[in-house]
């Protein structure tokens, strides 16, 4: 909280710092896995969306523009999660790896993931739901791990 | 990446124990493109 401001109310430290990395990847059919007994794990869900370009454009749902909301996120998540037939994210995803290059789209990917009510997700950071060994049990997020590519490596569902 | 590992067990200190689904989010552009998976062990 004390490194310098960027742009109210983001500070330095709430940003992810400017990097290159890659990571891979080998997709491959049902049937080439299982016929060679390999260990592999299942996209069972998977979609995307866009917003509008402009930031003036996304008016979300109502007559006005809400930009804590991440109406697009939430969208993709509601597809992929039908796709892969989740129909209650808080109790049905054990661990979430949420994209969040700045502090505060941590939340908007929390609640867009429907790991949290609207709104409720600064809340429960605070309260520790979504850190690695916090308490709460009923939606086991405590004890999930979401390293979120964020500025704060730390773990968050 | 980090999904797989942890539905793979391989995740080491930061494991969580029992996890089977796992969900994995991605942005691109300002904040304007996002895309979704949900994986499952």
């Amino acid at each position: 909280m004390t490194s310098r401001m960027i742009a109210w109310p983001i500070k330095l430290l709430d940003c992810c710092p400017q990097s290159s990395g890659g990571g891979a990847i080998v997709l491959a059919s049902e049937k080439y896995i299982k016929d060679r007994g390999l260990d592999a794990v299942w996209i069972t869900g998977v979609a995307h969306c866009s917003e509008s370009y402009y930031l003036g454009d996304r008016m979300g749902r109502g007559l006005t523009a809400d930009h804590a909301d991440a109406h697009a996120l939430r969208d993709s998540f509601a597809r992929a999660y039908k796709m892969a037939g989740v129909e209650k994210p808080q109790k049905q995803v054990h661990v979430a790896e949420l994209y969040a290059p700045f502090s505060n789209t941590e939340f908007h990917a929390i609640e867009a993931a429907g790991l949290a009510g609207l709104g409720e997700s600064v809340a429960q950071v605070r309260d520790g739901r979504f850190t690695l060994g916090g308490r709460s049990r009923s939606i086991r997020l405590a004890e999930l791990s979401v390293p979120t590519l964020s500025p704060s490596p730390r773990w968050f569902v | 990446m980090e999904i797989a590992q942890q539905l793979r067990g391989t995740a080491g200190a930061h494991q969580v124990n029992g996890a089977r689904v796992g969900i994995a989010s991605g942005n691109g552009g300002d904040h304007q493109f996002f895309g979704t998976m949900v994986i499952e062990a």
